[in-house]
């Protein structure tokens, strides 16, 4: 997708705006008094100012810029993307367009380079816009062009996960096997260790324990499947929207660590690509990029491989009904009034 | 659980810095300060006074270059808490001094002068305050410009001083911003390393200046003033047979008091004012209405005199020629004559395009200013809520619950959600507005955004009742009211 410009502005400084009074002032009453000394003086100065404008302009006109980010980012921490800018003959200043102003960066030669762009919300970035800048020689005006980068494959921004102290219920295995070829009835043989107060008495091995003449257990791998459903409820748009949707991230990725099947569902907020907008011009009020979270209308339930497929699912979690198949194993729903167990 | 973390906007890293001055910005706006005091001085032979203002200058850079006492002048620039600083002080020494009944002493003026110097140099680190100084010391370079002398090679020095301060100043600028982690392989340039930027632009801008004056003061295009103490000038000219009307105005000399001082000849020479013509002696004299006359000193007879084919011609009252000045004579002086008339006219025509394309210029600045000047952006938080209030008060106003003046913002939000929208999102834009319109802390964007989310679709859900009355009027009734309404 090409991307979108505004036109050239410029934006002139208070020094520039006296420089430019000074001027004219200058020459026109060494025009009218004869005085080819002041009248040069004036007429250099706006000649000065005008040597600026065309310099700032010239710089901006053959500048294009490429961007290429991350394959997903994390609400509240800046993201670092690679800047691929051509034409750039003289200095160009690039910044994000958002509110505060974030870090301008200087890009003095063409070539790619990395940039942090300021954190964004929660959602899904379909384009980035950024502001394009450049100065003459002497600074006295500013030209500028807005740019919007519509990106190929929006970027997810997923929730932060929020560290937690959590009273994890038994597990309970709800099914066997992983996969189609995993073995099923009995547990599978992983070692032997010396016993341990509590263990089984059923586990010790009788063999073993006569070989080396001390009390010896089997160690098995169970097969049993415990399963995981995480249902978010994240309430109303805003920071505890996001915490709870943190929470729920770290829900996931403890499970996962534990070897769960975790199951994920969550009123999906995703709506289509929206139409790209048109840049508003440089030099204006800028807004962040603005991250909507519509009412949800569907349900999405997906069991999750990994913490970027959850990652991307919670991105887009909002508050709806919450339809799901009947499920069999552990099931909690994380809410802004903390994790509920089922 | 607890309580969400919220995540600053703009934390510490991704504010911008204020650019400060580099030494050798400093030094080079320093030189552009102290040259022009030191041609004042010059200009009014008071080397004594120049070389004082430049030491307090300097004495004040040196003190703000080298110490931090620069962020006393965060808010106020040091130029106008110098410039302030004199009437000060100046009032609070005559109030002691006649409190004390003692003569003021010698060399105040100076001494309040040198403060206020002293004061400005304080300030003399940050970029932006620095970029003033050439503007404000090239006013009083304006007066330099206009004395004899070699004002020119002056005045050309100095801004070739003040525009390469205004460079350095750029590249400080420059230096200021962040630096992305480059991917290429070859160095990067440093910023503004490169001096051709300033080497192009100083060439261009005073050949621009000078090509530009030398245009502007050629005899076709001057807008000089001294044309306009002439006594006279024909209300028009016309060129053909009838020459008595040609303007002689511009063939006349005059003296600083504006009388006739001679006649200047169209193919050279001069006439003096007074003269030897056939055994008489005349004088040039101005007529009752400005035409130029000769006069005859010992009769006081008076001739009229008129440019007729390229010679001037003196006639009596009875129109007979009296006197002739060779022009240049025949055809060719009137050709030549009537490309003078020619230029005149151009030079009239240039002067009033000239004129005119400067107060078009000056009113365009001016339309430019007035459309560009600085309002409230709608990023400010207190006019952004002022916005929002606005629109909520129309709302309230739509379903006759109009704000009274005594009633906050919060009230009025709160009667909306107790009659009109029961929606418990209208607390929290109550909440949201308030801090914004009274509190210290500004609301986030976020804050922003989704309190203008919730304000439009409340307002969307419930539309005016008038709305609603129209859009039932309007709509078709549906199967079971047709059914109803259907006389049975």
């Amino acid at each position: 997708m090409e991307s979108t410009t505004t036109r050239i502005h410029l934006k002139r400084s208070t020094v520039t705006t006296l420089l430019v009074g000074f001027g004219t002032l200058s020459g026109l009453i060494g025009l009218l008094a004869g005085r080819y000394p002041l009248t040069v003086l004036g007429l250099a100065a706006l000649g000065a100012v005008a040597v600026d404008v065309a310099a700032a302009v010239a710089t901006l006109a053959g500048v294009r810029l490429e961007l290429h980010g991350p394959p997903d980012a994390v609400a509240g921490l800046p993201s670092e993307w690679v800047i691929t800018a051509r034409g750039v003959r003289r200095p160009v200043v690039v910044s994000p367009a958002v509110v505060p102003r974030s870090p301008r960066y200087l890009l003095e030669a063409g070539g790619a380079a990395v940039i942090a762009l300021p954190p964004f919300s929660r959602g899904l970035i379909h384009h980035v816009v950024l502001d394009l800048t450049a100065t003459g020689p002497l600074g006295l005006y500013q030209a500028g062009r807005r740019i919007l980068i519509p990106l190929s494959v929006p970027l997810a921004v997923g929730p932060s996960p929020v560290p937690l102290e959590m009273a994890w219920p038994r597990p309970r295995a709800m099914a066997f096997g992983l996969t189609d070829g995993a073995p099923v009835g009995d547990d599978l043989f992983r070692g032997l260790r010396p016993y341990q107060r509590g263990d089984e008495r059923r586990r010790i091995h009788w063999g073993a324990t006569a070989r080396h003449r001390q009390l010896m257990v089997r160690e098995l791998d169970g097969t049993g499947v415990v399963g995981l459903r995480v249902l978010v409820e994240p309430g109303e748009p805003g920071p505890m929207a996001d915490h709870v949707t943190g929470v729920a991230a770290t829900v996931t990725a403890d499970a996962l660590s534990r070897g769960w099947a975790v199951q994920l569902v969550t009123a999906d907020g995703a709506a289509d690509r929206p139409q790209t907008p048109s840049p508003t011009p440089p030099f204006k009020s800028a807004w962040p990029t603005p991250i909507w979270h519509p009412a949800a209308a569907t349900t999405r339930v997906a069991m999750i491989g990994g913490l970027r497929m959850a990652h991307h699912q919670l991105a887009t979690a909002t508050q709806g009904p919450l339809v799901a198949p009947p499920w069999g194993g552990l099931t909690c729903r994380v809410t802004p009034r903390g994790v509920l167990w089922e | 659980m607890s309580d969400p973390s919220v995540t600053p906007w703009n934390q510490g890293r991704l504010r911008i810095p204020e650019a400060q001055a580099s030494p050798a910005s400093q030094v080079a706006v320093f030189g552009v300060a102290a040259s022009a005091f030191v041609l004042l001085g010059w200009l009014s032979q008071n080397y004594p006074a120049a070389v004082a203002a430049v030491t307090a200058l300097g004495i004040g850079a040196v003190v703000g270059a080298t110490t931090s006492v620069d962020r006393f002048f965060r808010n106020a620039p040091g130029l106008l808490m110098g410039v302030l600083a004199i009437p000060v002080v100046s009032l609070a020494g005559v109030i002691v001094l006649s409190l004390v009944d003692a003569p003021p002493p010698p060399a105040g003026d100076q001494l309040v002068l040198g403060l206020g110097l002293l004061i400005w140099g304080l300030d003399w680190r940050r970029v932006t305050r620095l970029r003033l100084v050439p503007v404000a010391t090239g006013v009083p370079m304006s007066a330099v410009a206009v004395a004899s002398g070699p004002a020119l090679a002056m005045t050309l020095a100095w801004l070739a001083l003040a525009l390469v301060s205004l460079w350095s100043l750029e590249i400080d600028q420059r230096r200021s911003y962040e630096h992305p982690r480059s991917l290429a392989s070859s160095g990067a340039k440093r910023p503004g390393s490169d001096a051709t930027d300033l080497v192009a632009s100083l060439a261009l801008t005073l050949a621009l200046g000078l090509v530009i004056a030398s245009f502007a003061v050629l005899p076709s295009c001057n807008l000089s003033l001294g044309d306009l103490r002439l006594p006279w000038r024909p209300s028009s000219t016309r060129v053909g047979s009838d020459h008595a009307n040609l303007d002689l105005g511009r063939w006349l000399m005059f003296d600083l008091d504006g009388q006739i001082s001679g006649l200047r000849l169209p193919q050279g020479g001069e006439v003096l004012p007074n003269f030897e013509l056939d055994g008489d002696w005349w004088r040039l004299v101005a007529g009752a209405d400005g035409r130029p006359q000769l006069e005859n000193l010992r009769t006081g007879e008076r001739l009229d005199l008129s440019l007729e084919g390229g010679d001037i011609v003196a006639r009596d009252s009875d129109g007979r020629e009296r006197a002739r000045f060779p022009g240049v004579g025949g055809s060719e002086g009137s050709a030549s004559n009537n490309q003078d008339l020619k230029d005149h006219q151009t030079t009239q025509w240039w002067k009033t395009a000239l004129v005119a394309a400067l107060a078009m210029v000056l009113l365009g600045l001016a339309a430019w200013w007035w459309t560009r000047r600085r309002r409230p952006s709608a990023a400010d938080p207190r006019s952004w809520a002022e916005q929002q209030v606005r629109v909520l008060e129309r709302f309230a106003a739509d379903h006759d619950r109009p704000r009274a003046v005594d009633r906050s913002p919060r009230a009025m939000l709160a009667d909306l959600a107790s009659t009109v929208s029961p929606d418990p999102r209208l607390v929290r834009v109550a909440d949201v507005l308030t801090d914004a319109l009274f509190g210290r802390a500004e609301p986030t964007m976020e804050e922003r955004l989704r309190t203008e989310q919730a304000i439009a679709e409340v307002i969307e859900a419930h539309p005016p009742p008038e709305q609603r009355g129209r859009r039932r009027r309007t709509s078709p009734p549906t199967l079971t009211e047709a059914a109803d309404r259907r006389p049975s």
